[in-house]
């Protein structure tokens, strides 16, 4: 298989301080190719953003590789010099924020900034140039050009998403991180910008890692998913698998606490509201505390990883058998 | 993004102010001890207050040590240190060294009346500023901006022109009528953003009186960033002191450092004596720096603490 | 709100400001213990024209009438009668009144420009060895106090090597000579002005950097650097493009506020270097029993703090597209 990302049992922990850390990411392991998409979702502390910082390079000064690789076309990017990687960055993978009111320069215009990326990474590029394709970028988003002149502040929240996306695009990488790049918008918008980035996507044969804890924003738009809970994959394996018959007792937890228009007035069930603290439970499953169909062993051993298909595991022997209800 | 170390904080459900002002104050005291610049600060501070009470026993010793009226029958011009007079002489023979410790005692008079007097202005302004808000809060947040525009000093110097050589207390109470608008700016965003809260709220609705509310719900909360600002106030308070003294429109009755540097420098021994020249200079700049230090330690600590500590948790 | 209206506001604002600060003055001219009228009128001079002026400031008049008098002869440039020069005080202030400037502005603006400057580079370096130096150093200069470091300047670089006049603005004797050319003069203005700058300098220098160093570590917190990270730029332009323009955007507003008590170290400068501004002419003035020349003074330098002021937030707002746009 054509692996452009091939993470391979990523730990990464911060240290919080006082000689104590705590492990956001424990032993995960994914693979992404060219043109394929892959979902991460989880609630917040479940380690889905750190995976896409640590892909990029950017995790901040308390985190620690505690060991794995992360293969980006066959180089671990994590052995990687500084320079390299900076280089590296945007050129070949690109990033798409939350379009918080700061995502952006506030006393740049947006055009500059856009700019600016592409004359960092392709410096034969002159500036005439440089703004012929990001005007490019703009009209492909469908932002009117006398934008570029603008500040961010001038922008409403979907413009400026789609702005940062254009940003992304601008050097042509090769994958794309979207990290929650549709949570601070409304759902009319948000549909748009999912449409856009499907869209993209398909056109351009981009490999997007998206990460969220929006689990309906990831069944529009990905073709993989992986579920996250406490620093570990509970359920990786392509949509229609995890959606149609999910395994692990979270993804079912995830569904069910999730209301769509077909649920004909179920009540939604809410998960039992913990901390997610994944300092605390260091045998048995990690969910156990707040799983369902816990059973007694659960609490006591690990759970281990059970292959329903080439392409669906799960990992939790409580996991009923293919075509059973939850 | 990295995940934050937050310790939550279990306040009991007794009366909340106080309990808050207490747990709040026991927290803050751990964590400034440990703090490395806020400690230089107390040692420095530490140090200058000795002097400061210190600079009551020299005249006991000896009269020729009082630092105004001490005269050494044996000299009568200013002279190196020596084993009589640590710091030498000044111009007429008096003891520098007394002199050096009187103006300590003077420089934390000053601060501290000044600075707790323009704190006393400023929080009441400022609560009810921000509390009365509409009217009141334009009438008294325009008449800040006008004091605040002021340079004291020359305030000071006009004061002096009008009403003549200033007394001590004098100067200490200007100062302050002219400090208060900094204090009065953070004190009512305080209040601002505490006057809809809901145990505020709760208050009213329980029927308390605006100045009930004020002084026993508001005030408590208001007072550390208070407090705070005062270390600020007092460094000014000394050097706008010192800075008066310095042009010689000080009180004649009072060795101020400032005063030191004023004969220092009209009796033209700038240049021959710095023994006499660099005491006080150092002093003030240090006090300065003792108190900024404080303030510092106490700003990393209070002013974070004070933004997540919610009182009605 | 666009720029115009905004300065068209904030005028008003200082005119009203001003306008209490004027009458305040005028009650504590005629409240203060005293003869109001030995205030305003040389009481050495001849009987008639005493009476003159008096009739000529209003002084006869009730106290409603002499305010409008007053306010009216303020806004007309007329602030009396210097007892001291003998001179009307609006023409002592013009006359000095530039000489204030040159020095003051020069050295606010050069001990921004370099502390925004050295701040940018030291936040960058925060944790290092060099940081913890530099920092030190500059609250060491935030906390001296002004007028015993502009005696230890003149001591050394003035007394003891001799390499800069220790008084005044001017040598007599480069300029009486009439062939004297505009750069020689320039240039003798210059040498006597390196002591007194040097000191506003050193004061102020210290406390923008530390404004400058602590607001660029509030910026490095910011989503948009994390922004300029993953877009893959270098250190340096991350620093001086992204972080640096939004940081400096504080030290700004607290060049204003510490306006006042900038101006403060202002006169204690002119002072002890005999620099021959308006600083030290209010503080002559007091000492000299001089009420008109130190009202005079007073209100011309409250004036200029409030526009000066202005100008700062006008500054602001056109550099903060935020408020621009």
């Amino acid at each position: 298989m054509d692996c452009l990302l091939e993470i391979k049992n990523l730990t990464i922990a911060y240290r919080t301080g006082g000689g104590h850390s705590t492990t956001a990411v424990d032993g995960v392991s994914l693979n992404l190719s060219k043109g394929e998409s892959l979902g991460l979702v989880g609630e917040s502390g479940s380690g889905k953003s750190t995976i896409g910082a640590a892909v990029m390079g950017l995790l901040p000064r308390n985190a620690e590789i505690v060991s794995g690789e992360i293969l980006f076309n066959g180089e671990d990017l994590l052995r990687t010099d500084a320079e390299t990687l900076r280089q590296l960055r945007w050129k070949q993978l690109s990033m798409i924020f939350q379009a918080a009111m700061n995502a952006l320069n506030p006393i740049q215009r947006v055009g500059d900034q856009i700019v600016e990326a592409i004359r960092v990474h392709e410096p034969e590029t002159g500036p005439t140039q440089a703004l012929g394709r990001v005007e490019t970028l703009f009209h492909q988003m469908g932002i009117p050009l006398e934008r570029l002149r603008h500040f961010p502040h001038q922008y409403s929240g979907g413009m400026r998403q789609r702005a940062i996306i254009a940003m992304a695009l601008a050097c042509n990488p090769q994958l794309i991180i979207a990290d929650e790049p549709t949570t601070a918008l409304d759902v009319i918008v948000q549909d748009q910008i999912l449409k856009t980035i499907l869209a993209l996507q398909k056109e351009l044969s981009l490999a997007i890692l998206f990460i969220s804890h929006d689990i309906a924003v990831i069944a529009d738009v990905c073709h993989h998913v992986g579920v996250m809970y406490a620093g570990q994959i509970v359920e990786i394996g392509s949509s229609e698998e995890v959606f149609a018959t999910p395994g692990h007792p979270y993804t079912r937890a995830l569904l069910g606490a999730h209301i769509t228009l077909s649920d004909d007035g179920k009540a939604p069930r809410a998960i039992m509201d913990n901390s997610n603290d994944t300092e605390e439970v260091d045998i048995g499953c990690r969910f156990a505390p707040r799983c369902l169909s816990v059973k007694a062993e659960c609490h006591k051993t690990a759970p281990q990883w059970l292959k329903r298909s080439e392409t669906h595991w799960i990992r939790c022997p409580m996991a009923p058998a293919k075509n059973s209800e939850a | 993004m990295a995940k934050a170390d937050t310790t939550v904080h279990t306040l009991g459900t007794s009366d909340l102010p106080e309990s808050y002002w207490q747990s709040a104050f026991m927290d803050n005291w751990g964590v400034l001890s440990r703090h490395t610049i806020g400690r230089i600060g107390l040692a420095l501070l530490a140090l200058f207050a000795l002097m400061a009470i210190g600079s009551f026993i020299p005249p006991l010793i000896d009269p020729i040590y009082n630092p105004m009226s001490g005269v050494d029958p044996g000299i009568s011009y200013a002279s190196a240190p020596s084993w009589k007079h640590w710091l030498g002489t000044d111009f007429i023979g008096r003891d520098i060294f007394s002199q050096l410790l009187a103006g300590a005692r003077i420089a934390f008079l000053v601060g501290i009346s000044a600075a707790f007097i323009s704190i006393f202005l400023g929080t009441a302004i400022g609560i009810v500023a921000g509390y009365a808000g509409r009217w009141t809060d334009t009438v008294l947040m325009r008449m800040a901006d006008i004091v605040m525009v002021m340079p004291t000093l020359l305030v000071l110097l006009i004061m002096s022109a009008l009403f003549g050589q200033l007394n001590i207390w004098t100067i200490v109470l200007l100062i302050a009528l002219f400090r208060w608008p900094g204090v009065s700016r953070v004190i009512r965003a305080q209040t601002l953003t505490l006057k809809h809260r809901p145990f505020i709220e709760a208050a009213k609705i329980a029927g308390a009186s605006h100045l009930r509310i004020i002084v026993r719900h508001l005030l408590p909360n208001v007072l550390p960033l208070a407090l705070l600002y005062m270390t600020f106030r007092v460094t000014s308070a000394i050097v706008i002191e010192a800075a008066l003294a310095f042009l010689g429109f000080g009180d004649p009755g009072t060795v101020s450092w400032g005063m030191m540097l004023q004969w220092v420098w009209k009796t033209g021994h700038m240049f021959q004596a710095p023994w006499w020249l660099l005491p006080p200079g150092i002093c003030i700049s240090l006090l300065t720096l003792a108190f900024y230090m404080l303030g510092r330690a106490l700003e990393e600590v209070l002013d974070p603490r004070l933004r997540r500590e919610d009182p009605e948790e | 709100m666009t720029l115009n209206r905004y300065i068209l506001r904030r005028l008003i604002e200082i005119g009203i400001s001003f306008f209490i600060i004027l009458t305040g003055l005028f009650l504590l001219f005629h409240l203060a213990p005293g003869d109001p009228v030995a205030r305003m009128v040389d009481p050495s001079m001849t009987a008639e024209d005493e009476l003159r002026l008096i009739a000529q400031l209003g002084l006869d008049q009730p106290l409603w009438h002499q305010y409008l008098k007053f306010v009216a002869n303020f806004f007309s440039g007329n602030f009396g009668i210097s007892f001291h020069y003998g001179k009307p005080v609006s023409q002592v202030i013009a006359d000095r009144l530039p000489n204030t400037v040159l020095l003051f502005t020069t050295a606010v603006i050069l001990s921004a420009l370099a502390g925004v400057w050295l701040g940018k580079i030291i936040a960058w370096l925060k944790g290092r060895p060099i940081d913890t130096a530099v920092t030190i150093g500059a609250l060491v200069c935030h906390t001296l106090f002004l007028p015993w470091i502009a005696l230890l300047i003149i001591w050394l670089l003035g007394y003891q090597w001799g390499w800069f006049p220790i008084t005044g603005m001017i040598s007599p004797e480069v300029w009486i000579d009439p062939g004297a050319t505009l750069l020689a003069k320039s240039i003798d203005v210059l040498h006597h002005m390196v002591l007194p700058m040097l000191t506003l300098f050193l004061i102020h220098f210290g406390s923008y950097l530390l404004i400058m160093r602590s607001s660029m570590l509030d910026t490095l917190a910011e989503d948009y650097i994390y922004t300029a990270r993953a877009k893959g730029l270098p250190e340096r332009m991350i620093r001086d493009r992204h972080a640096a323009p939004n940081a400096a955007l504080p030290v700004v507003t607290s060049v204003g506020l510490s306006l006042a008590f900038s101006i403060n170290g202002g006169a204690l400068t002119e002072k002890v270097f005999s620099w021959p501004g308006i600083g030290r002419e209010l503080v002559f003035a007091v000492s000299n029993n001089d009420y008109p020349l130190a009202l005079g003074c007073f209100l011309l330098i409250a004036a200029v703090v409030l526009l000066a002021n202005l100008v700062v937030d006008v500054l602001y707002a056109f550099l903060d597209p935020r408020i621009r746009y």
